[in-house]
């Protein structure tokens, strides 16, 4: 049992609040994200996990045991900093196997130990270097390396990846995950990037300001979101928040939409209820990009699809998508548009609004609403 | 047109050449005055110059008679005691202030300061104060004495046997704040994770520090060393304010030795000959230290 269980973890830095009552639970084997912009406090919770940071109330526990006043070395814990944090005068395989001369492993078990984790992440050449004649990813693979050596309940990653260039972020992003798969043992990682995020994890805890604002499945955090916060966070390019009336339009609940083209309104179903109230007032529409695409014939015919037509603004082709963006409300609104069924600045297209998968916001708290 | 462009090339011209004339005047002085002057002591070392110059070659007989002094060796064995402890107890002292300093303790500003301080002295005014801290009759001894301590004597700076160590003493309380900054500096260098990662691998503090710190450190030891070393090799003015290399000529240096020889007791030839010494001494160290530095930037 090497769950991990954090019960309303408060922290004080002085005077300032940084971690406000932190809950999170998860099982043994997961992978568990946490993530939000840069000064949330990630890291901070991260290290009380480690035990290199006290904590000032709450409790931390591994599987059963409770670790929350005990030293990093007696939790059984592995950790990879984002600055790799390598010991500058070892060389790799000194930099690997110094946690196990220190736990007193005998040196043939920690020659076969830095073999194995050699072998495991491909740096077997490097063994006898010194960090400062690595590159990037070489220093990166020994920290991941130094973290293997030791077999620990939890491993920790605290922004591993964010110091490497974008191609070799994604290869080693895949191999954490593979990693992950081949050892089964609980992760916790730290990242600012919510494509990593929604890559890596099972469960996603998003963070600001020192509060959890949503945990969850990374597809309940893409489909359900919270509030505002999380909606505009995860997921790029980002989902569009169009503030609309609520109308009644032909006895039918409907938000109006005024495009250079001319007004049009849009039928909300299966959301009345909560709606009801909301008409003559403004909510904000949430729509993601993918959401408002060019006119696809075999889908007309689906609930919660509608066509308008409107003004192309500035064209970005991504290559797969055309990102296509419109003014609605005076806002400017993403739609994903297949570059084929693109048109230019200035032209008008035939576009189609799925609402099957809207959400709705209050506009002053940035609540959901529905 | 010609006019203005011909303007603009003298300002050009001016302009490339300012450095240039700016550092002229202070590369001509020290061309003469530092290595014209060491290339004249060198000749004068192989001539049979005593109270003046005089220009007779003479081959090393200068070098065989300070080789053949008890004096000169007095001042080299001086010297080896003395550099060697200079620097050790220098370090030493040095690593523990910045160790116990890099800590994040309150008023960390205001105690570098202090331990910096007696950098900012010069060592005539250390000598003299350490000279009626450690004067018998004067200082800590009588002290002691008026204390109610009849039997403590510390009389190392009137006894021939310890005398050299008084010089340490002032020597290292002098500099040792020095090699504290120096080692702070690197401290600070290092990256704070580094000491986590190792705290995470289960390492000690103390442990932290010998295994991963300071030999992390190399270079910064190599500075200092370099730097406290050619501070022994050179210490003229300390000496000569705290013992006046007494009693007698028991607490001698190689450079006390030098002004005695060459000007109060009118053998310049000796003097010469003890200068080129030292000098090779310094090279010794310095020209490895200038190689390897050099070859690092241009590699680097
Ligand atoms: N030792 C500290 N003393 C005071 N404030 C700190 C300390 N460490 C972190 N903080 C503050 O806590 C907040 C969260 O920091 P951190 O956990 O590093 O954020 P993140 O990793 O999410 O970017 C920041 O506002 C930071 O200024
Ligand atoms: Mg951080």
């Amino acid at each position: 049992m090497s769950g991990l269980k954090i019960d309303n973890i408060q922290k004080r830095f002085g005077d300032v609040h940084v971690l406000k009552g932190i809950d999170i639970e998860i099982d043994e084997g997961d992978f568990l994200i946490l993530v939000g912009p840069s000064g949330c406090g990630k890291s901070t919770l991260l290290h009380m996990i480690a035990g290199l940071e006290s904590v000032t109330s709450g409790t931390i526990s591994i599987g059963q045991r409770d670790v929350t006043h005990l030293n990093p070395k007696d939790r059984d814990i592995a950790m990879v900093f984002q600055s790799y944090a390598l010991y500058p005068n070892m060389t790799v395989r000194q930099n690997i196997s110094f946690g196990l001369s220190i736990r007193k492993v005998p040196e043939s078990e920690q020659e076969e130990i830095v073999q194995r984790v050699a072998e495991m992440l491909q740096i077997g050449p490097l063994l006898d270097r010194k960090p400062s004649q690595l590159s990037g990813g070489q220093r990166q693979r020994v920290a991941m390396g130094r973290a293997l050596a030791r077999k620990p309940s939890i491993f920790l990653f605290d922004e591993p990846l964010s110091n490497l260039d974008a191609k070799l972020r994604v290869e080693m992003r895949t191999e954490i995950k593979e990693l992950h798969n081949r050892l089964g043992t609980t992760m916790v990682y730290v990242t600012h990037d919510q494509i990593e995020a929604m890559t890596l994890g099972q469960r996603i805890a998003i963070m600001k300001d020192g509060v959890i604002q949503q945990f969850g499945s990374p597809q309940e955090i893409y489909d359900e979101p919270v509030n505002q916060f999380v909606a505009g966070f995860i997921g790029s390019p980002s989902m569009n928040f169009i503030p609309c009336p609520v109308v009644k339009q032909d006895n039918q609940l409907s938000i109006e939409l005024d495009n250079e083209t001319g007004k049009f309104y849009l039928p909300i179903d299966g959301k009345n209820a909560e709606l009801e109230s909301w008409v003559g007032k403004t909510i904000i529409l949430g729509l993601r990009p993918e959401k408002i695409t060019h006119d696809i014939a075999s889908h007309a015919d689906n609930q919660g699809i509608h066509r308008a037509n409107c003004r192309v603004g500035i064209v970005e082709p991504t290559g797969p998508d055309t990102l296509v963006f419109i003014e609605l409300n005076n806002t400017k609104t993403v739609c994903r548009v297949d570059p084929s069924e693109a048109k230019n600045t200035g032209e008008n297209i035939d576009l189609m609004f799925d609402l099957t998968k809207a959400v709705f916001f209050e506009p002053e708290t940035g609540e959901r609403v529905c | 047109m010609s006019t203005s462009t011909d303007k603009r090339n003298w300002g050009d011209l001016v302009q490339a050449m300012l450095p240039k004339i700016v550092v002229a005047p202070t590369f001509v002085a020290t061309l003469i005055f530092i290595y014209g002057f060491i290339l004249w002591n060198a000749y004068l070392s192989f001539t049979k110059s005593r109270l003046l110059p005089r220009y007779d070659w003479a081959g090393t007989q200068q070098y065989e008679r300070l080789f053949a002094n008890e004096r000169w060796w007095v001042a080299a064995e001086n010297l080896v005691i003395f550099g060697g402890l200079f620097i050790i107890f220098c370090l030493i002292i040095g690593i523990f202030l910045a160790i116990l300093l890099d800590q994040r303790i309150r008023a960390e500003g205001a105690l570098r300061t202090i331990y910096l301080y007696p950098m900012a002295l010069s060592f005539i005014v250390t000598g003299t104060a350490w000279k009626w801290i450690l004067n018998p009759g004067l200082g800590l001894e009588r002290l002691m004495r008026e204390w109610g301590f009849e039997n403590f004597t510390f009389d190392w700076l009137v006894n021939s046997e310890m005398a050299i160590y008084t010089v340490v003493i002032a020597g290292v309380w002098q500099s040792s704040g020095f090699v504290m900054a120096l080692f702070l500096a690197g401290l600070r260098g290092i990256d704070d994770s580094i000491i986590k990662a190792a705290q995470v691998d289960g390492a000690s503090l103390p442990r932290i520090y010998r295994s991963i710190i300071i030999p992390s450190l190399r270079p910064v030891f190599f500075s200092a060393i370099i730097i406290l070393s050619h501070i022994a090799i050179k210490s003229f003015d300390l000496v000569m304010a705290l013992t006046g290399g007494g009693p007698g000529y028991a607490s001698d240096l190689p450079a006390t030795f030098m002004y005695s020889f060459a000007f109060t007791r009118g053998q310049l030839g000796i003097g010469a000959a003890s200068a080129m010494m030292m000098l090779c001494a310094v090279a010794a160290i310095i020209v490895p230290y200038l190689y390897s530095e050099l070859r690092s930037t241009r590699r680097g």
